[in-house]
């Protein structure tokens, strides 16, 4: 199985850089400020932080606590975003930063998206975006990958190594929940080429129960634009979570949506719930349920429907929707057989959608 | 039209609206015009055909006559629809574009015809410079009164739309470097609305908007340079080729006016189709890797006011 390695940070400080004024925020009266990164467009009075905890309003002006401070960064396959159509069996330099807009509580990476910027009990290093593109030229990677916490979160950072990753040939990734603003997104879009988006559910409902957030259009909203206005390779994930989001009415929504608004060749991942956190008490997902919405995808008339945390499942592999054809065979995280040559299939010649270095 | 006269036909829906038109340029898929010679429109089964469809054949008929095809147009077998067509002043702009089958337009009897009919504006084509203080008149007169009748608008409201509409057109003259076509009919949407509505086509066969921006934009973006990237730069930003302060306000004053009256705007060229969508509509508002036709094609829907 490929997993992922830790990279070594030598040489690197401990500690606040100092904080970092932010972009895309609104003064108001009495020396408040309204960020516009995420959705949620807190309103913050002087002294006070937004509802990530990542930025603080200091006299009427707003400042992010996490810019360049990595909490984790490691080595890891691309399909551990997953992004399956995408330069597959490629390395990328994945790393996070501390907190989250979401309040998930079945979180898989609670220890760094609940964190507090500033608390002793999480160590982060600061690395500035010039050494962030050496070292994962250093690694062999093949681009840079901002997941385990919400890129949103640490935008300024995001964006100023998106711009250099750029013109130094690199490509870059967001793994988000799609809590973005349109402003936001306008301004990174240039530089980001891919997206991979936790759709979480196709309901208020759902939305509310599972992240804490009402509505959830703003997120069909901005991964639409990363897909059609700036042309993002967008692959899709949901989470199943027994009795939150697996009904048969939400997947299929979620599967048409994806079908209309993104296009049918992209990729919907489908992946099982493993009790954590707040949700110790569910149980995983039964494997006939993300069978069934696997069914339902391709029903829908998706052509690559993913199943997610099955290792050896055969829906972990990709087909051509042409002639079935294995393409792609995947041991967990690790390319086994890649028979896609010049991003076709090797037998019928049907073009299959993405990325494909062979 | 037998298939064997021609080397290639594309088959028109049943609906030959926005979506249906689409549907008609899919046929062609990935293929080139240059394979055929003899290109056949079957409009046989039509049964609803709205400004936008048939504004939208005759650029495919002008597009074709361009590449130097010979162009077969199968009329409608419903009388209705072809009497329609006749309405709207389709066939009048046919000669030199198509040959018609069957030869003759055989009409048991046509549609009333008024010069000042409140309910449609007869397809307009947008040509000369000269023509356009003509063609800038007749658009501001008919779709004033439609407006003014069937959607309840306040004079000032139609003012502004008018303003707005007419450059639209000028920029057709201005812009796309070709000829353009404009069409306008009211209908009663029962759909998701219950109200009556007013679409509205402008479509030109021009440079398209991306090649028209492009030599301001496209070092900016790069390699994200884009068909959609450019239609959303000038519908929502009012993006203009030239630098100059005031240029680009026609189509973002058609934006904000069929915003506030809770309309729909789209805007299809190249290989892509943005939409500004409202409440009642259901749809996606992006679309790319559609298939590529040139010039630029733009459908408003304006709703009843309440009263």
């Amino acid at each position: 199985m490929g997993g992922s390695r830790p990279v070594p940070l030598e040489g690197f400080r401990e500690g606040e850089p100092g904080a970092f004024e932010t972009i895309l925020c609104d003064r108001r009266k009495g020396k408040r400020v309204q960020c516009h990164i995420c959705q949620r467009r807190c309103v913050v009075s002087e002294g006070q932080k937004g509802y990530c905890e990542t930025r603080v309003n200091r006299g009427g002006r707003l400042y992010s606590l996490i810019y360049g401070r990595v909490s984790t960064i490691m080595v890891s396959p691309i399909e551990k975003k997953p992004l399956f159509h995408y330069h597959p069996g490629s390395q990328w330099l994945s790393l996070g930063s501390l907190g989250c807009n979401f309040k998930c509580p079945g979180c898989q990476n609670w220890d760094i998206a609940h964190a507090k910027p500033g608390k002793a009990d999480r160590r982060t290093q600061y690395i500035p975006p010039g050494r962030l593109l050496q070292l994962a030229k250093d690694n062999g990677c093949t681009g840079i990958s901002w997941t385990y916490n919400e890129p949103t979160l640490w935008f300024e950072y995001t964006l100023d190594c998106a711009k250099l990753a750029k013109e130094e040939g690199v490509k870059t990734n967001y793994v988000t929940n799609g809590f973005i603003t349109v402003e936001a997104l306008d301004l990174i879009g240039p530089y980001l080429d891919s997206f991979r988006v936790d759709v979480k559910g196709f309901s208020s409902g759902s939305y509310r129960r599972i992240a804490h957030v009402e509505g959830f259009e703003g997120i069909l909203e901005a991964t639409v634009m990363a897909r059609m206005k700036w042309g993002m390779h967008v692959e899709v994930i949901s989470n199943l979570i027994p009795g939150y989001n697996d009904d048969i009415e939400q997947l299929k929504n979620i599967a048409g949506w994806i079908r209309s608004s993104l296009g049918k060749s992209t990729p919907w991942h489908v992946t099982r719930f493993v009790p954590h956190l707040e949700l110790s008490h569910v149980p995983p997902t039964p494997l006939k349920v993300l069978e069934t919405a696997r069914e339902i995808g391709l029903r829908e008339g998706l052509e690559y429907v993913y199943l997610g945390n099955v290792h050896g499942h055969p829906a972990e592999d990709t087909y051509c929707p042409r002639c079935g054809n294995l393409l792609i065979q995947r041991g967990g995280f690790t390319v086994l057989r890649n028979d896609i040559a010049d991003g076709r299939c090797i037998r019928c010649g049907f073009s299959i959608w993405g990325t494909f270095d062979s | 039209m037998r298939h064997e006269e021609v080397d290639f036909v594309l088959v028109a829906p049943p609906t030959v609206d926005e979506r249906g038109f689409e549907l008609f340029l899919s046929q062609f898929g990935r293929r080139t015009w240059a394979e055929f010679p003899r290109i056949g429109i079957d409009l046989g089964d039509v049964s609803f055909i709205d400004p936008y469809g048939m504004v939208g054949v005759l650029e495919l008929g002008y597009y074709l006559k361009s590449l130097g095809k010979e162009v077969i147009l199968r009329v409608p077998r419903s009388e209705e629809v072809s009497k329609y067509l006749e309405r709207m002043d389709f066939f009048r702009f046919r000669s030199g574009l198509f040959v018609l089958d069957p030869p003759l337009l055989d009409l048991a009897e046509r549609y009333h015809r008024s010069t000042a009919s409140d309910v449609l504006l007869e397809i307009t084509r947008i040509e000369k410079s000269d023509d356009i203080h003509f063609i800038v008149d007749r658009v501001r007169d008919r779709a004033g009164s439609i407006l003014e009748a069937h959607l309840h608008y306040d004079e000032r409201a139609i003012h502004h739309f008018i303003v707005a509409l007419s450059e639209v057109c000028q920029n057709i003259l201005e812009h796309s470097q070709n000829i353009g076509y404009v069409g306008i009919q009211k209908y009663f949407y029962a759909k998701s609305l219950g109200k009556n509505v007013v679409k509205i086509a402008v479509m030109d066969l021009g440079i398209g908007i991306k090649n028209s921006l492009s030599p301001r934009f496209s070092s900016v973006y790069g390699e994200k340079w884009s068909d959609l990237l450019a239609i959303e730069r000038a519908l929502v930003h009012g993006a203009s080729r030239y630098e100059d302060v005031g240029r680009g306000h026609g189509l973002t004053e058609v934006r904000k006016f069929v915003g506030k009256w809770n309309g729909k705007i789209s805007i299809r060229s190249g290989t892509a189709k943005f939409s500004l969508l409202p409440s009642w509509e259901r749809e996606s508002g992006m679309h790319t890797e559609i298939p590529l036709f040139p010039g630029t094609q733009i459908s408003l829907v304006l709703p009843e006011m309440d009263r």
